[in-house]
C-alpha cells in the first residue's frame, strides 16, 4: 500500500510539472531598420501640381509584447535630405510639422517631409524618391503614374432592344466602361455619387451596384476593387439611391439634382501590390500564421506608389428626376 | 541523368546475374490458397504459411492469398500461424508439378491484446523486402486511446518518421514531405479528401479495415504520383457464416455497420454520421465549428466456380460528405464530398500466376459557399478514373515477378473568385498511363532483392515528370537475430494541392494537375536499415533516410497580383534516423521509437524550415489485458518544437481605408518578421491513456472504452492569435466515452 502510496505521488508531481506551460514569445530583439511612405496622389480635376505630396521616414520601433501596436514616442526621423525625381527635374524636399486633430480630440504635432516647391507631373510618368538619412543610410524607390481614364456609359436592356426611350425606367443596368487598355496588375476602384443640394447644401449618395435580400433586407452592395475597366449598376439601385434622397421630406422639390459624378481611382502597381497584402481576407476557418506585406523600397520598409482618380459628370434625363418630384439644376437638359 | 543512367546499369547487371542460375523445379510442386477466419471468414492479411521441418514457406498478401513454391512432392504437413490465431497444421499430399490450393481458416484466440501493436510476427520469409513499411491490422487501431474518434491517422502518426502540426489535424507528415506528397488509396482507388471534420481525422471508419499498409517511403513501382508516402488500406469483406450488426455511439458520431454472407461470398455495409460538434469550437479560431459529416460504405465479393473458377469478384463504394452550415449569413459554408466505386477482379491461374483487374471511379468535390462574408467562392473538383491490370508469378525458385499496368483519366476543375470578384478557373484533363515491372529475388534464403520499375508513358501534367522511375530495395539477412536493408528509388507527382503552408487550420486545399507553368515534383529516395531479432517477441529497427526533393509545387508567398503565378517551384531535402523498438507477448504489447530528422526546403536560395519539420520526436505505446475483459492502453508522445517565425520589430504602415483619401499620416502598426520559420516552438508532450471493458452477453457483445486525452492537461501551444495576443492551445485534458454494442 506504502508503494502504491508513493507511486500515486510521484505520478502526481510528475503530471503536475509536465503540465506547465512554458513560457514563449514569438519575439527576438528588435531590428534596426526604416520605413519611408509616400503615395503620389493625382486627380484629372487637379491635374499636374501635386499640392498635397508628403513623405514620412520613420524608425523601427519596437513595444512589449508582440500585439502590434503604435510607438510609445514618435519615431520621426528628423533631419533625412530626401529629393524626389520625376525623370531628371528634382525636387528636394524638407522637414516640417502640422498640427493634425487624433482621437481623443487633442491637436498632436504630425511630422513629415514636404517638398519646397510643388512638383508638377502628368499620367504615366515615372518617378523616383531617394532618402539619405542622417546616419548615411539611403532609402529609394520608382513608381509611374497611371494613365487618366476616359469614360463610356452603356445601357443594357433586360430584353433585347426596346423602343422605350425612358431607359432608366426601362433598362436594367447602366454599364460604365474605361478605354484604357487593362493595366497588368492595377487596382481600381469606381465610385458612382449622386451630387445634390438641400437648401443650397451639398450633399452627396453613393449608388450601389445592386441591393442584395438578406434576411428579407435589401443590403446595398457598394462598388469595391476590381481589375478589369468595367462596372455596372442596376437602375433599381439608382433608383433607390435617389428615391432614399428625399425619404422623410413634404417638399421633395428642394431637393435639386446636381449632377452625377463617375469616378475610379487606379493604384500604380506598388500601391495594388501593397493593397492586396495589407487588405486581403481569409475564410473565417482559417488561420494564418504571419503575413507578408508588400514593399518597394530599397533598403527598407514601406511604401512608394502612385494613385491616379479621374472622374466625369453624369447628367440625369430631368423626367427621370421629376419623377421623384426633386428639381434639376440643368433643366433643360 | 548520371543518377538513372547508375540505375539502368545496375539494373542490367543484376538481371544478368539473376537468369544465370536455372531453376531447380524437379520433383517439387506448390501450394497455394487464401488463408481467413474461422469465426467470419475474413481473410487474414500476412499470415505465416510453412512446410513443416523445412525452410519452405511464404506469407500471405494483404488479402489473404498465399503461394509456396519448390515444396517437395510427397506428404508434408503445413504450418499455418498468425498472432491472435490458433497456429494449424494441415497435412497436404503433393505431386510433383501440382499446383494445389489448400484454403486455410484459422481460429483466433480468447486473449485479445495478443492482437496488439503492428503485426509484427517475424515473417516467415527470412529475406523480405519490408523496409519503410508497417503493416497495422485494423483491430490495432481501437486499442490507441481514441479522444473524439478512434482513426487510422492517428494510428499512423504513432509511428516513427510520421509528424503532424496539431492536435487538431489528421494530416500528417511522413519523413519531411508535405501532407499532399501522401497517397492514400481505399481498397485500391486514391481517396482525395480522406478528412473528416475540417481535417480532424480521417473519413474511413477503422471498423472497416482490414489491414494498413503504410509505406513510408521506397514504395514499390506499383505505387505512383505521390512523393512520399502510400496508405494502402485494405477493408475487410464481410462475415460468411453469419449476419452480424453492430452500433457505436461515441462523442462526436454514431456508427452503424451490418454484415453477412451472400451466395458465394459476403457482403458489409457501414455508415458513420456527426451529432455533436460544440466541444470543438475553441480549436478553430474561437468561432462555433457546426459541422456535420457522413460516410457510408459498402462491398460484395462474391464467386462463381461455375462461370469462372478461381475468380472473386468485389463491387464496392465509399460516400462522405463534410458539411459546415453556418447560420449566419456573413459567415461562408462549405461542402466537401468523396464519391468511391469500384470493380475488382481478383483471378488465381492454373499457372502460378494470380491477377487483379480493377476499374474504379473516384469523385472528390469541395465548395465554399461564401454568402455575404468576405470569403470568395470557391470550388473545385477531381474526376479519376483508373483501369488497373496487375499479375504476380510465381517462379519455382520462389523467386516472384509482379507485372502491371494502370491508366488513369484525371480531370481536375478548379473554380474561384479572387479578390476583386473577377472569376478565375483552372480546368485541365489528361490521361496517363504507366506500367511498371517488379522482380523479387527470393531464391537465396538470406538474401532478398527487388528490382523495380516503373515507366510513365503518358503525363497528367504538362512538363513531363520522369519517364523512368527505378525503384530498388535489398535485404541481407546476416544471421537469423540481424538483417541489414536498403532502398532507392524515384518517384514522381503531378498533382497538388492548393494549400498555404502558414495557414494552421485550413478548411479548403483543393487539388488540381500541376499548372503548365510548373515542373513535375520529383524525389529520390535513399534509405538504409537494421533490424534486431531479439527474440521472437522482441524487435529493433533502426532506419536512416535521406530524401532529395525537386520541383515542388509551393505557394508564392508574394503573390501581390493576378498576374503574379499562384505556385512557384522549389526544392528541398529532407534526412533523418529512426529507432524502434516493439515487443509483443500474451496480455502486453509495447512499440517505442524515437525520430531525429531535418527537413528544409530552398526559396529564393535560402533554406527554411517548413512548419512540419521536427527534430525529435519520441512516440511509446503500450497495452496491458487486465484479465476480466478489461484492457489498458497508454499512448505517450513527445516532439521538439515546430518551427515559427519571430517579431523583429514593428513599423508605422499606411493605412488605406478609402482609396480616394489616402493619407499618409494615418497609419497602422505593423509586424516586421525575420526569416521564415527561424524559431522554435515549445516542446509537445502528450498522454492518452484507455481502458476498454468488454461483456460477452448472451445476445451481444458490448464495448465500452473510457479514454482521457492530455491526461496531466499539458498546455501544448498550438499557435498566437496576433490579433488579440491570445496563446491557443491544443487538446486540453479531456475525457471521452465511447459504447459498441455488435449483435
Amino acid at each position: 500500500m506504502k508503494k502504491i502510496s508513493l507511486l500515486l505521488l510521484f505520478f502526481s508531481i510528475a503530471f503536475s510539472l509536465m503540465s506547465c506551460e512554458e513560457s514563449f514569445s514569438p519575439k527576438a530583439p528588435a531590428t534596426d531598420g526604416y520605413a519611408l511612405n509616400c503615395i503620389v496622389k493625382l486627380t484629372s480635376t487637379q491635374m499636374r501640381y501635386l499640392t498635397d505630396f508628403e513623405v514620412k521616414v520613420n524608425r523601427v520601433y519596437d513595444v512589449d509584447g508582440f500585439y502590434p501596436q503604435p510607438p510609445d514616442s514618435s519615431t520621426f526621423v528628423n533631419g533625412a535630405r530626401i529629393i524626389f525625381y520625376i525623370g531628371a527635374i528634382a525636387y528636394p524636399l524638407s522637414d516640417s510639422v502640422t498640427k493634425m486633430i487624433n482621437n481623443q480630440l487633442r491637436q498632436v504635432p504630425i511630422n513629415k517631409y514636404v517638398p519646397k516647391y510643388y512638383p508638377s507631373l502628368l499620367g504615366n510618368e515615372k518617378c523616383r524618391i531617394v532618402a539619405q538619412l542622417p546616419n548615411g543610410k539611403i532609402l529609394s524607390a520608382d513608381a509611374q503614374i497611371p494613365r487618366e481614364k476616359s469614360f463610356e456609359f452603356n445601357r443594357e436592356f433586360n430584353h433585347g432592344i426596346t423602343g422605350e426611350t425612358n431607359l432608366l425606367l426601362y433598362g436594367k443596368s447602366l454599364v460604365i466602361t474605361w478605354g484604357d487598355p487593362y493595366n497588368s496588375g492595377h487596382i481600381l476602384f469606381p465610385k458612382f455619387h449622386i451630387v445634390y443640394t438641400i437648401d443650397s447644401v451639398y450633399y452627396k449618395k453613393e449608388i450601389p451596384l445592386t441591393y442584395i435580400n438578406h434576411n428579407g433586407k435589401y443590403q446595398a452592395l457598394l462598388p469595391g476593387a476590381v481589375y478589369v475597366p468595367q462596372v455596372s449598376f442596376d437602375y433599381a439601385a439608382i433608383d433607390s439611391a435617389m428615391s432614399s434622397i428625399g425619404k422623410g421630406m413634404t417638399d421633395k422639390r428642394k431637393v435639386v439634382i446636381k449632377n452625377c459624378v463617375f469616378s475610379v481611382t487606379e493604384f500604380d502597381r506598388n500601391l495594388s501590390s501593397y493593397y492586396t497584402s495589407t487588405n486581403g481576407f481569409m475564410d473565417s476557418f482559417s488561420i494564418r500564421l504571419d503575413e507578408n506585406i508588400y514593399s518597394n523600397v530599397n533598403g527598407g520598409y514601406g511604401i512608394f506608389g502612385a494613385a491616379m482618380t479621374t472622374a466625369q459628370s453624369y447628367l440625369f434625363d430631368r423626367f427621370y428626376v421629376h419623377s421623384f418630384d426633386y428639381s434639376m439644376e440643368f433643366e433643360g437638359s | 541523368m548520371h543518377l538513372q543512367r547508375g540505375f539502368i546499369f545496375f539494373f542490367v547487371i543484376l538481371i544478368a546475374i539473376f537468369i544465370s542460375r536455372p531453376a531447380e523445379a524437379a520433383g517439387k510442386g506448390k501450394i497455394r490458397g487464401i488463408v481467413s477466419d474461422s469465426t467470419n471468414g475474413e481473410t487474414i492479411a500476412f499470415a505465416n504459411l510453412q512446410i513443416k521441418g523445412t525452410n519452405i514457406g511464404a506469407p500471405a498478401d494483404n488479402r489473404g492469398y498465399y503461394i509456396i513454391p519448390s515444396v517437395p512432392a510427397g506428404r508434408q504437413i503445413l504450418v499455418v500461424s498468425y498472432l491472435g490465431y490458433t497456429t494449424k497444421e494441415i497435412p497436404v499430399n503433393i505431386s510433383e508439378d501440382e499446383i494445389k490450393r489448400v484454403d486455410v481458416r484459422l481460429s483466433p484466440t480468447r486473449i485479445r491484446l495478443q492482437e496488439v501493436s503492428v503485426i509484427g510476427e517475424k515473417s516467415v520469409r527470412e529475406n523480405e523486402i519490408d523496409l519503410g513499411l508497417q503493416k497495422i491490422k485494423g483491430s490495432d487501431i481501437n486499442l490507441i486511446p481514441a479522444g473524439f474518434e478512434s482513426d487510422i491517422f492517428k494510428a499512423i502518426q504513432n509511428t516513427t518518421g510520421v509528424t503532424s502540426t496539431g492536435d487538431m489535424s489528421a494530416r500528417y507528415f511522413v519523413r519531411g514531405g508535405n501532407s499532399n506528397q501522401n497517397l492514400v488509396l481505399l481498397d485500391g482507388i486514391t481517396v482525395y479528401n480522406p478528412f473528416h471534420a475540417l481535417g480532424i481525422y480521417s473519413v474511413v471508419d477503422p471498423e472497416l479495415i482490414s489491414v494498413l499498409e503504410f509505406y513510408k517511403g521506397g514504395f514499390g513501382p506499383e505505387f505512383g504520383g505521390r512523393l512520399s508516402s502510400v496508405l494502402n488500406i485494405v477493408t475487410r469483406n464481410g462475415n460468411v457464416n453469419n449476419f452480424q450488426g453492430s452500433a457505436t455511439a461515441g462523442m462526436l458520431s454514431g456508427k452503424a455497420s451490418v454484415e453477412g454472407p451472400l451466395p458465394g461470398g459476403s457482403f458489409i455495409l457501414t455508415g458513420r454520421k456527426s451529432y455533436y460538434s460544440k466541444v470543438l469550437s475553441r480549436y478553430f479560431n474561437g468561432k462555433d465549428t457546426p459541422f456535420d459529416f457522413y460516410d457510408t460504405y459498402f462491398k460484395a465479393n462474391f464467386s462463381a466456380p461455375g462461370l469462372l473458377e478461381n475468380a472473386r469478384f468485389m463491387v464496392h463504394g465509399f460516400l462522405s460528405g463534410d458539411f459546415i452550415n453556418n447560420n449566419d449569413p456573413l459567415i461562408e459554408d462549405y461542402k466537401l464530398k468523396n464519391d468511391l466505386f469500384g470493380v475488382d477482379w481478383y483471378q488465381i491461374w492454373s499457372s502460378p500466376l494470380y491477377s487483379v483487374f480493377s476499374v474504379s471511379a473516384s469523385r472528390f468535390n469541395g465548395q465554399v459557399l461564401p454568402n455575404f462574408s468576405q470569403s470568395r467562392p470557391r470550388e473545385n473538383s477531381i474526376t479519376d478514373i483508373s483501369a488497373r491490370l496487375a499479375f504476380t508469378y510465381m517462379y519455382e525458385s520462389k523467386d516472384q515477378f509482379d507485372f502491371g499496368i494502370e491508366q488513369k483519366y484525371i480531370k481536375s476543375e478548379l473554380s474561384v473568385r479572387n479578390l476583386f470578384a473577377q472569376k478565375a478557373g483552372f480546368v485541365k484533363d489528361a490521361i496517363s498511363f504507366s506500367g511498371y515491372g517488379k522482380y523479387k529475388l527470393y531464391r537465396y534464403d538470406e538474401f532478398g532483392i527487388d528490382l523495380g520499375m516503373r515507366i510513365n508513358f503518358l503525363s497528367l501534367a504538362e512538363k513531363m515528370p520522369l519517364l523512368l522511375e527505378p525503384r530498388i530495395n535489398f535485404t541481407w539477412r546476416i544471421n537469423p537475430l540481424l538483417a541489414v536493408k536498403a532502398s532507392v528509388g524515384r518517384f514522381s507527382q503531378e498533382m497538388t494541392t492548393l494549400s498555404n503552408e502558414n495557414e494552421v487550420v485550413s478548411v479548403f486545399e483543393p487539388w488540381t494537375i500541376l499548372p503548365d507553368n510548373l515542373a513535375a515534383s520529383d524525389a529520390t529516395h535513399y534509405l538504409l536499415g537494421l533490424q534486431f531479432y531479439l527474440n521472437e517477441n522482441l524487435k529493433m529497427e533502426a532506419e536512416g533516410y535521406f530524401k532529395s526533393l525537386k520541383f515542388l509545387a509551393e505557394s508564392n508567398m508574394k503573390k501581390y497580383s493576378p498576374t503574379d503565378p499562384d505556385y512557384i517551384n522549389i526544392d528541398g531535402e529532407a534526412y533523418g534516423a529512426e529507432y524502434q523498438l516493439s515487443y509483443q507477448n500474451s496480455g502486453f504489447f509495447l512499440k517505442t521509437g524515437y525520430s531525429l530528422s531535418w527537413s528544409y526546403k530552398i526559396l529564393n536560395g535560402s533554406k527554411y524550415f517548413p512548419r512540419y519539420d521536427y527534430r525529435h520526436a519520441v512516440n511509446f505505446l503500450t497495452g496491458f489485458d487486465l484479465g476480466y475483459g478489461f484492457s489498458f492502453s497508454i499512448n505517450w508522445n513527445f516532439n521538439t518544437g515546430m518551427p515559427g517565425s519571430t517579431i523583429i520589430g514593428f513599423y508605422e504602415r499606411v493605412a488605406i481605408n478609402d482609396p480616394e483619401l489616402i493619407n499618409i499620416s494615418k497609419t497602422e502598426p505593423a509586424i516586421i518578421w525575420d526569416r521564415l520559420n527561424m524559431k522554435r516552438l515549445p516542446y509537445y508532450h502528450r498522454l492518452d491513456l484507455s481502458l476498454s471493458k468488454q461483456f460477452d452477453l448472451d445476445y451481444a457483445n458490448v464495448d465500452l472504452d473510457v479514454s482521457i486525452i492530455n491526461a496531466y492537461d499539458r498546455k501544448n501551444l498550438f499557435y498566437i492569435d496576433l490579433k488579440s495576443g491570445k496563446y491557443v492551445y491544443m487538446l486540453p485534458f479531456f475525457p471521452s466515452v465511447s459504447v459498441k454494442v455488435a449483435l
